[in-house]
Order: structure tokens, then sequence, then C-alpha cells
């Protein structure tokens, strides 16, 4: 039964076998979690939006036309939901402000005291959840949730241009501390 | 020589670049100590990035989700059912009205005046057997009957509407 499509087990939870749905659930919670805890960069409210989003997937259902991948089509609910709970809070102002064209200093938000340079992995986590939500949230889609740049671009409803800019300045940022602190040999 | 630029780096590590751009591009790292620095800097921040902590959800997630879904599919059917009582009331109430005001229609006398009487009295002679069977379904008897029903289903359907209040409400709090 795990070995189904996306598609296969959708049509089967259409078809009345509701407990097929814990098999999607099961699929992407986790990919789907790191997209959303990383926008809200708080971990509280994560689970209960995730909940959402899957329940928001679940009604609609009916309405996935299969014009798109689910993951595409689910994780663009996973995206404006989230956006709605962080209009919420009144964070969406500041990801309206930080557009493509908004600049972003990753150096003079690092703390040298959080990663010396023992724990690489933390030390990438630090600097991905510095990012803006824009950027933060294109760099979990393209490496966590192995999205391509088109699929990326559906799910934010925005350009692929627009995507690559977003994912070459987060990866640009990263390389320009790496280079000023000689932690890139320890990367390779 | 001018550098590479940092999307030219990008799309390299991407392989995105096209084979004329690709040529140059490597001819430039041969001689360059500064583009071979960043791309080894920007081959790091990509290798990181695709190691990146992914988080994970609670153990019990997945059922707790799928319980909270059942629930509300509960709902939704209870709420149908509760439509489809309401509407079948209105149906029977209007049923009723229409078989009464029938055959009140059809104990009247025919008349007879006019060339298309017989006609008439025939078409009429033949709804009266139809109606007839209406008719008595409708006499005292059954009409306390269909006041049962009628009540009985007042109750089921007061019984939902309280459910739904009681429904709403907890939604409400918990939200908040």
């Amino acid at each position: 039964m795990k070995n189904l499509t996306d598609l296969e087990i959708i049509d089967s939870v259409k078809k009345g076998n509701q407990s097929d749905y814990a098999i999607i659930i099961d699929r992407y919670k986790n990919k789907a979690f790191s997209l959303v805890k990383r926008m809200l960069k708080n971990e509280m409210d994560a689970e209960e939006v995730l909940q959402d989003c899957f329940i928001k997937a679940y009604d609609s259902l009916d309405n996935f036309r299969q014009e798109s991948k689910f993951s595409t089509w689910f994780y663009r609910i996973v995206y404006n939901t989230t956006l709605t709970k962080l209009s919420g809070k009144k964070r969406k102002i500041e990801m309206e402000m930080s557009s493509v064209e908004d600049h972003f200093d990753l150096e003079s938000d690092y703390d040298f005291k959080v990663s010396e340079k023992k724990d690489m992995a933390e030390f990438i986590n630090t600097m991905v959840e510095k990012l803006p939500l824009k950027y933060a949230s294109v760099i979990t889609m393209f490496y966590i949730n192995d999205m391509s740049c088109e699929e990326i671009s559906e799910a934010l409803n925005t350009s692929i241009a627009n995507v690559k800019v977003l994912l070459y300045r987060s990866r640009n940022a990263l390389k320009d501390i790496m280079v000023k602190n000689n932690f890139a040999e320890e990367l390779l | 020589m001018k550098n590479l630029s940092d999307e030219i780096l990008n799309k390299y590590i991407d392989n995105e670049l096209d084979q004329a751009t690709l040529k140059i591009v490597r001819e430039q790292l041969k001689t360059s100590e500064v583009d071979k620095k960043r791309l080894k800097a920007l081959q790091a921040a990509d290798n990181g990035l695709k190691n990146m902590k992914s988080y994970s959800v609670s153990p019990d997630f997945t059922l707790a989700l799928m319980k909270r879904i059942s629930k509300k599919s509960r709902a939704k059917k209870e709420q149908q059912i509760f439509i489809l009582s309401i509407s079948s009331i209105f149906v029977i109430i209007a049923l009723a009205i229409v078989g009464y005001v029938m055959s009140i229609i059809f104990s009247a006398p025919p008349s007879t005046a006019g060339g298309t009487a017989v006609a008439t009295r025939e078409t009429l002679n033949f709804l009266k057997d139809i109606i007839q069977p209406v008719k008595s379904f409708f006499g005292n008897v059954n009409l306390s009957v269909i006041g049962s029903v009628f009540s009985l289903g007042l109750l089921v359907s007061i019984y939902f509407v309280f459910d739904l209040v009681k429904h709403t409400k907890n939604n409400l709090s918990r939200q908040h």
C-alpha cells in the first residue's frame, strides 16, 4: 500500500477509504513541518497549522485537478495557510517587505559563539532560520522537499526567475560567511 | 581578468550552463584562484544545505489528525442528515396540503353544463380513482399517524439543531 503513488492513494480516499489518507500524511508530515516551522520561526504553532493544512487539503481533494503534482498542490496550501497564520500575527508585513529586491545581511546576525565550526549542520540550520521568510521557504522547498524551481514557482505563485534569485542569494549569503570564516574546507 | 559572477557560479553547480559558457567557466577556474575559492565555498554552502536538518512532528501526529478528520466527516454527515430531515418534513407538509386541497376539489359535485361535460366528467372520475387512495390516506386515523411522524421529525430536527449549536460552540472555544 505504501508503494502506491500519491494519485492512486488520493483516488482511493475519494472512493471513501478515508484511512488511506494517513499514508499521505505520513509521506509529507515531516517535510511540510520543516517548511511551516521555518516560516513561522516558532515550533509551538507549527503542528497546529500543519494539521489545518492537511484538513484543508482533505476537504479540497475534489478540487485537485491533477494539473500539477500532488506535492506541489499540497505545498501551495501549506505555504498559503502559514502565510494566513502569520498575517494574524502581523508578520505578513515583514514578509511582504522582504521581497526579492530587499537585501539581508546574515553576517551581522551571525553569532560566532553559537557555532564554533564544530557542528556545521547546526550552523547551516541557524543561518537558514535567520533568512527572511521567502528565502527560507525557497531553501526548504528546494533542499528538504526536493522540489524543482518550477514546482516552487507554482507553489509560491511566482516566476521561476524569482525563485532562482531567492535561491542564489541565499546560497551566496551563506557562501560569503564561509569564505570569511574559512568554513568551506569542512563541508567539502 | 574579470571574476565570474555569482549567478554563473550558481548555474555552474546546478548544471544549468550551456556548453559554450561551461567551457569558458572551466578555463577561468583553471587560472583564477579567487574564483576557484568562491566556487569551493559555494559548493560547500550547497552541500551544507543538502544535509540541512529536517524537523519531525510528534509521534502521535498522524493518529491525532486522522481522529480530527473522521470527527469532521461525522459532523458533516450529521449535518447532511439534518438538512435531509428538514427537507423531508417540508415535502411531507407540502404533500399533505396538496392532498387535502385535491380531496376538497374532487369531493365537490361535477359540473354538468357544456358540451365537453362528459369528457370532463370522465377525466374527473379517472382522477377521482387516483385521488381516492390519497384521500383515504389522509383520513382521520392516518392524519393522527402523519401528525405523530411530523412531531417525531420535528423532535429529531430540534435535536440536530442543538447538537450543531453545541459543536459550533466547542469549535469556537477550541479556536480561541
